[in-house]
């Protein structure tokens, strides 16, 4: 075929089509309408176009628009860089360009004459064009490609960009999109075309790459644009595209980066992938960090092929690689792209849901840089020295891994020592050692602030329910502001720390599980009530496994958490309900919640099947606590300065239900929800009038206040979007002063922040006690007693009516362990009755029932400085000095005033030797009996027995006491031989030892304690994988009927490829149809994987 | 107004001003309360089941002496055999424990000479509810051996009390101070005479060391020849025992009694069994160790003319006041009860009485602490032991005073080997509303055993033994009350 010479260079647009849909046709017509002189058109179609009935309808829509195209069936795809390679054997000469171009562009009618202006105005190898959406042209796609030294491609725009020509100046880029890419036909020629064996994702990135290695250029050039459907993973589902992104990405990589750098190279991108891996298992990405590490063990087979590649691309090198690595990204454009998607985000509206820039504005990162110096300050004692022994802050054991051995371990060593599941906290809590890399004694500290800031991360977290950037902060500095705060921390409150950390993730994770997202500001003004996004059954599922894990964390650290959590979702469900948002969303709220709720306590099994509801709740006063409704409302629960003026704080609540609108109105019942029902049961609970216990103050009011922030933010949002725009009436000062009054609730933080220690006190109780203890290897093992009103004991306590607690505790420093409540046993009860003995006063040798128990001291609290201090301090309950102080064998030590300590004269230490009459007694079948025997005078043998750990050391003959419940895990022997335990004086254990010798005394963990330590790592395993997005492999996915168009990506390159006699015609550019066979590279043998698009 | 933000906004409101009214008012915090700890009483038994039951004993001289001697007498009046620990205490380290048994209904005397010591003090643990335990002392008097019945006390304390102290003319008064416990104790030890209120250095911080017995001799310190001492004992750290050993020798005095301190102060302090006649003294002392005056109303009762009204007597701070019955006009001979009550009754005193009764122109002087009403809640026992009787028939060896308006009857029973017998001499004797009545003890049942005095009403019963055998002079002591 003859054309006409024209005066412009020839472009021949190539073309290569796959399967077009209806906008085939606009495709068309764009190309039909070129202003360009001089321009050929090529369409190379794929025989799986389908049938020849399809074919032929494809040759007759090209006809139609362009009569003078030249149309070329293929056969079976080859992929679009293989197929377009066709053009350099139908084509010959090398004076033109080839403008390259999917079956699903549309160019503006000038984009071709643009390009090509372009491409001599800048000397360039090729020229590509802007690329925008096809349903929306006002949003960019690509404005070329940036490219880091991994291959990872940096998009340079982000999904859903407005175009508002802050990409049109013409510039250089590392690479541009095949799907509309205009090069020097002698360029093309030279570097053979397109790898073949590249078949889809990655062609136009190495093209590009070589384009540079030859010293040539390539710019985009944005006057010329292009609309692109950009839908291959739409339209071709078959392909695992993230393995062909990997796979084609290494391949690039691996053979074009120059030979010098290429060791260092391949160890980077090993480490990389390695990071990806991990990472991606946290970020829902794995399934990408696997094809990573697929592309690279593919690597390895091709080695031969990629070195016979590397080699001819040698021979064509012009550029060294230090100038193509000055052209590529420094760092990971993978971490640029993902910076980059942080700053978008998703709005729900009406009927459709955009993707758009966040509101830009350094008014969050000022507030966060504030609020995290903030807590960095008023946390300053505790970075600079260590958190004090206050409440629950007890140190972490000296090993992470000894707590997972204990955790492993059947044998809880607290109180009297049970075989019993053991809490699951400890082993979250070795687990996350690994984030102060196991430096124990900074592991409080990062533990306690860590949890301040997640929590306020979380109250952001939810915030993000509002579309503006001051509602979001308003939420979260209320959150983090309000007195409750340094209420728990100086209280030393970790389970309502745990809570304050917790309940505003398990808030969002719980609204994201139902499918409660950001409401597009664009619906301001219509009553939106709520945004809300349909979800898959798999994505909601594993939006709910990770409610479920973070449930089940918090539930681990402080069970009381689960009590707060169900009610939360009663009250999210019913304020749901009552806002007008809907049954559904109520409904899921409340199903999703009580779900989490229950796989929360299944993921702590078997630990939550030995809770009672008295581990969970707060210890019973005798009566009203005395803390009153104002210090309630303001949370003044610590030792703080002007919380008072928190109260201001409540103020927004009713605001904000008064003048919002919209989701702004939603979050606001939210938020006076949780505020109303947790303030009741705080205030009920504080005077007294519920009729069952409910968790302590401090995890009651943490939903209070969430609820608060939520308000806040719902206020300071309506102020915006519903307030400010009406006409002036009431609802203008009232917003006002709701905004003054948040301002004034959050002035007690500043006060908090310049005492920097939280208003925790120096020293704590615990330590005092433990400074006078004596040591345990010159005394024997021995228990300590806690009695007293269970605000001041720092232990998991037994209430035994009118207002007092027990705790006991063994000799060894207290530590973390020691915050989780021991499932109560028999022996607990016999020791409550030694001190219902003390109570009524039947014995006055109440030391020597205490005895068998190990109990060598009994301690008082009575100040510790933070719910009882000098100046206020709580009163000692009635008799309990008076009645310890009658009994003859405890004797009251002299101490620190800030608590009383007596000690049992009569002690016998818990593992001893028992002789004579004592010994005799121990055949007794209750401790009462004791009251008549001098038991003082045991010898402490075999001490530090663990379950970690055998003690063991010479025994006499006689009675061996060991002073917890009998247990068979419990093992003596002596001289090798095994020593059967029995009952010893009726509660302990005692060996009867026929003959000295040498003894050791160890634990060895029940079966069943292993069998249930893998149920329980299963069903966390599982629970993992849920809320991951992993998926599973197609080979081992149910068959699924193949589409008969599906391409083998292991086919050998070319295999596919048509005789070259069943062309229809070709127009080249020098005006002849003869067929030209272009320099085939070496690589282009082996193959490349199947038909494209 | 957007329709759907009325029920929450109602709500909200109607929740939060709820919450307002209902917590507009503080409750007031409940104290916690471990135990109900009895204050300080005079000694008591109780029949409660308990583990075990410890009496502690003012002390007995056990020097070795010729008739010095002293005992612990326990008392078993259940039918079920006994078992007891008891600890003799004497200097530091001189603690002797002794297992013992009593039979039922019997008593059984521990004999102190086994540690030897000036005064030895027991504690005696006995196991179960039940048994009381009295000590009997015994030291020469004037040409004559005095014999002193005194009850053991189930509590320690940590302040003590005396009134009435004499070491004029030679009398000897001493402190007997038994610390029981495991631990020192130290005590502040001050007293009161007619100059005015001490705190001599040596007594301050004073140490008593653990199952030890500390014997103070007020004449060697700073209460030499004083007509009137009041002392108190007032521990810094720990509790005890203390008790008081007098020997008089003259100035109208004679005589020897061991007994225990109060271990409180109170509003209200009773006396059987006052008397006022020819040859008679009888002297009451207050003590007020408080920082306060206290004003005393003295009222006598059990008179068959009832009492006239009779001015208070004001007790100065930190001061001892004495209160003769003879300066009480129109108080007729004879026996009287009297009861000395703070007009405040939130002030509270000590009270002794001491008589000195001249037979056959030897006197014989006797100091009883009063009785007090159980602090709690008032009561007062209507049956009370006493474990050493009369060892030979007496006349009014019991006196008991009637606090209630109602005439009441009043049953002495014994405690013999036989069981609990009542005696048919002692059975329902009538006792007038506020009334005294006087029981001989003179039936061979009673002599030598454990009695029991049933009455219909509340009482008071004061014991007055002879001195010695055939003397006529008499020492007296309460009786115990029994609660339960």
């Amino acid at each position: 075929m003859e054309t006409d010479a024209p005066l412009a260079p020839s472009v021949v647009a190539v073309v290569v089509v796959h399967s077009p849909g209806p906008w085939f046709d606009e495709v068309l017509a764009s190309l039909a309408a070129q202003d360009y002189p001089n321009l050929n058109t090529l369409f190379l179609l794929t025989t799986s176009v389908g049938t020849d009935t399809g074919a032929a309808d494809v040759r007759r829509r090209i006809f139609d628009r362009l009569p003078e195209a030249f149309v070329r069936e293929l056969g079976a795809n080859p992929g679009f860089g293989a197929a377009a390679n066709e053009v350099l054997r139908f084509v010959e000469g090398e004076s033109g360009f080839f403008c390259f171009c999917h079956d699903d562009v549309v160019l503006d009618h000038d984009a071709i004459r643009l390009l090509v202006e372009e491409l001599y105005r800048s000397n360039a190898g090729a020229v590509g064009p802007k690329l925008v959406t096809w349903d929306d042209p006002g949003v960019l796609q690509h404005v070329g490609l940036g490219l880091d030294r991994f291959g990872e491609v940096d998009p340079i725009t982000e999904p859903g960009e407005y175009d508002q020509e802050q990409h049109d100046a013409v510039r250089d880029v590392f690479a541009l999109s095949s799907a509309c890419l205009l090069v020097r036909a002698d360029l093309f020629r030279a570097l053979g075309g397109f790898d073949p064996s590249i078949s889809f994702h990655g062609d136009d990135i190495d093209l590009c790459w070589r384009i540079h290695l030859l010293g040539a250029r390539t710019v985009v050039v944005p006057q010329a644009r292009v609309r692109h459907r950009e839908e291959l993973e739409v339209r071709r589902p078959d392909l695992h595209h993230d393995l062909l992104r990997a796979r084609h990405r290494m391949r690039t990589v691996v053979t074009l980066t120059g030979g010098g750098r290429l060791p260092m190279r391949s160890i980077e991108m090993v480490l990389l992938t390695a990071a990806e891996l991990v990472i991606g298992a946290f970020t829902g990405r794995l399934s990408e960090a696997w094809a990573s590490v697929r592309g690279l063990l593919g690597l390895i087979p091709r080695t031969p092929a990629l070195l016979a590649r590397r080699g001819a691309i040698a021979k064509t090198r012009r550029v060294g690689d230090d100038e193509i690595l000055e052209l590529q990204n420094r760092g990971s454009a993978r971490l640029t792209s993902f910076r980059r998607g942080r700053d978008t985000e998703t709005y729900i509206g009406a009927d459709t849901n955009v993707r758009r820039w966040r509101e830009s504005s350094l008014a969050v990162t000022a507030t966060w840089i504030l609020l995290l110096i903030g807590i960095l300050i008023a946390s300053r004692t505790l970075i600079d020295g260590r958190v004090p022994t206050v409440g629950e802050f007890l140190p972490l054991p000296s090993s992470a891994r000894e707590l997972l051995n204990d955790y492993a371990s059947a044998w809880n060593p607290g109180g009297l020592g049970n075989t019993v599941a053991n809490p699951t906290g400890w082993a979250v809590v070795s687990v996350a050692s690994v984030l102060w890399l196991f430096r124990m004694g900074l592991g409080l500290t990062m533990l306690v602030v860590g949890l301040i800031i997640v929590g306020v991360w979380g109250a952001w977290r939810l915030a993000t329910v509002h579309p503006t950037n001051r509602a979001r902060i308003t939420a979260t500095v209320v959150y983090a502001a309000v007195p409750l705060v340094p209420g728990v921390m100086s209280t030393g409150n970790l389970s309502g720390l745990v809570a304050y950390a917790t309940v505003p993730w398990f808030v969002h994770l719980l609204r994201v599980a139902v499918g409660i997202g950001t409401p597009d500001p664009a619906a301001a003004a219509i009553d939106l009530v709520e945004g809300v996004i349909p979800l898959g059954g798999r994505e909601r599922v594993r939006r709910t496994a990770l409610l479920v894990i973070v449930t089940a964390l918090a539930i681990a650290m402080a069970p009381a958490i689960a009590i707060i959590f169900a009610v939360i979702v009663v009250v999210l469900g019913v304020t749901t309900l009552i806002v007008g948002g809907g049954v559904r969303i109520a409904g899921w709220m409340t199903g999703l919640g009580a779900l989490a709720v229950v796989g929360g306590l299944i993921l702590n099994v078997p630990w939550a099947m030995t809770w009672s509801w008295a581990d969970l709740t707060a210890p019973e006063l005798a009566g009203p606590g005395g803390r009153g409704l104002v210090d309630t409302a303001a949370m003044a629960i610590g030792d703080a300065q002007f919380e008072w003026l928190a109260i201001a704080l409540y103020l927004p609540v009713i605001v904000a239900l008064a003048v919002s609108r919209a989701w702004r109105l939603t979050w606001a019942a939210r938020g006076a929800g949780l505020v109303v029902v947790f303030l009741a049961l705080a205030v009920l609970q504080d005077r007294d009038a519920l009729p069952f216990t409910v968790p302590n103050v401090g995890l009651l009011l943490v939903p209070v206040a969430l609820g608060l922030a939520l308000s806040a933010a719902s206020a300071v949002a309506a102020f915006s979007a519903d307030v400010t725009g009406r006409t002036f009436g009431w609802r203008q000062p009232l917003g006002l002063l709701s905004i003054a009054a948040i301002v004034v609730g959050l002035t007690p933080a500043v006060f908090t922040v310049l005492d920097g220690s939280w208003y925790l006190p120096r020293i704590g109780a615990v330590e005092l006690v433990e400074g006078e203890m004596p040591d345990a290897s010159e005394v024997g093992d021995f228990r300590v007693l806690y009695l007293g009103d269970p605000r001041l004991i720092p232990f998991p306590s037994t209430d035994l009516g009118d207002g007092v607690a027990m705790a006991l505790v063994d000799d060894g420093r207290a530590d973390l362990r020691d915050r989780w409540a021991v499932a109560d046993q028999a022996a607990d009860e016999e020791l409550r009755a030694v001190i219902d003995d003390i109570a009524g006063a039947t014995t006055q040798r109440a030391g020597r029932m205490l005895a068998p128990f190990g109990v060598r001291f009994i301690v008082v609290p009575l100040v510790d400085g933070v719910a009882s201090t000098t100046a206020d301090p709580l009163p000692v309950p009635g008799g309990l000095l008076e009645s310890l102080g009658s009994q003859l064998d405890l004797v009251r030590s002299i101490t620190a005033a800030s608590f009383a300590r007596f000690e049992n004269q009569a002690v016998i230490p818990t593992t001893a030797q028992l002789e004579g009459p004592l010994a005799e007694a121990a055949a007794n079948d209750s401790v009462d009996q004791l009251v008549a025997v001098e038991t003082s005078g045991a010898t402490p043998v075999l001490v530090g027995a663990e379950a970690t750990g055998a003690a063991s050391g010479d025994v006499a003959g006689g009675v061996v006491h060991f002073g917890t419940p009998l247990d068979d895990a419990w093992r003596l022997r002596v001289d090798g031989e095994d020593v059967a335990g029995r009952l010893g004086f009726g509660v302990t254990t005692a060996y009867d030892v026929a003959a000295p010798g040498a003894a050791t005394l160890d634990y060895e963990s029940p079966s069943s304690r292993t069998w249930w330590l893998v149920l329980q790592a299963v069903l966390w395993l599982l629970a993992l994988v849920a809320a991951s997005r992993l998926s599973v492999p197609g080979r081992f996915r149910i068959a699924r009927g193949r589409d008969e168009t599906l391409i083998d990506l292991d086919a050998e390159p070319g295999a596919d490829l048509p005789p070259s006699s069943d062309r229809t015609g070709f127009g080249g550019l020098h005006g002849t149809d003869e067929l030209v066979d272009p320099p085939v590279p070496e690589s282009t043998a082996q193959g490349h994987r199947g038909p494209a698009p | 107004m957007i329709l759907r933000r009325l029920p929450i906004l109602a709500l909200t409101v109607v929740g939060l001003g709820a919450l307002v009214i209902v917590g507009r008012d503080s409750e007031e915090p409940v104290e916690a309360t471990f135990a109900t700890v009895p204050g300080p009483w005079m000694p008591a038994a109780s029949s409660a089941d308990v583990l075990t039951r410890t009496w502690f004993c003012p002390g007995v001289p056990s020097g070795g002496e010729a008739n010095v001697a002293g005992a612990f007498v326990v008392a078993n009046d259940g039918a079920s055999e006994m078992t007891a620990r008891v600890t003799l205490m004497g200097g530091p380290d001189q603690a002797v424990e002794q297992d013992i048994t009593v039979p039922p209904y019997e008593t059984l005397a521990v004999d102190a000479s086994v540690v030897s010591a000036p005064y030895v003090s027991a504690m005696v643990e006995i196991d179960g509810g039940g048994g009381v335990v009295e000590q009997r002392a015994q030291r020469p008097s004037g040409d004559s051996v005095g014999v002193s019945v005194a009850p053991c006390t189930t509590q320690t304390s940590d302040a003590w009390y005396l009134a009435e102290g004499f070491t004029a003319g030679g009398a000897v008064e001493q402190l007997i101070l038994t610390n029981p416990y495991d631990d020192v104790a130290i005590v502040d030890i001050g007293f009161a005479t007619a100059a005015g209120s001490r705190q001599p250095a040596q007594l301050q911080g004073k140490p008593v060391q653990p199952h030890s017995v500390e014997v103070i001799d007020l004449a060697t310190i700073a209460a030499r020849d004083e007509a009137e001492v009041a002392v108190k004992v007032e521990a810094t750290f720990g509790e005890l025992v203390v008790g008081r050993a007098q020997v008089y020798q003259g100035e109208g005095r004679l005589g020897y009694g061991v007994g225990l301190a109060a271990p409180a102060l109170r509003s209200q302090w009773w006396f059987a069994n006052g008397d006022k006649g020819e040859g008679i003294t009888e002297r009451y002392s207050l003590y007020n160790p408080t920082e306060e005056d206290v004003e005393v109303q003295p009222t006598f009762l059990g008179i068959p003319q009832g009492t006239d009204l009779i001015d208070p007597i004001v007790v100065p701070a930190r001061q001892v006041v004495t209160y003769s019955s003879d300066d009480v006009a129109g108080l007729p001979d004879g026996r009287h009860a009297v009861v000395f009550a703070t007009t405040d009754v939130s002030q509270s005193i000590v009270a002794e009485r001491v008589i000195s009764r001249t037979i056959d122109e030897i006197p014989t002087t006797s100091v009883v602490l009063g009785a007090v009403s159980r602090p709690e809640d008032g009561f007062v026992a209507n049956t009370w032991t006493a474990v050493i009787g009369p060892g030979e028939a007496t006349e009014d060896a019991l006196v008991v005073y009637n606090i209630e308006a109602a005439d009441a009857v009043v049953t002495v029973q014994a405690v013999t080997p036989a069981g609990i017998v009542t005696v048919p001499s002692l059975e329902a004797l009538p006792l007038p509303a506020g009334g005294l009545l006087a029981v001989p003890l003179t039936e061979a049942d009673v002599l030598d055993n454990q009695l029991i005095i049933r009455s219909t009403s509340q009482v008071f019963i004061e014991r007055s033994l002879p001195r010695e055998p055939g003397a006529q002079g008499r020492v007296g002591s309460w009786a115990i009350p029994v609660v339960g």
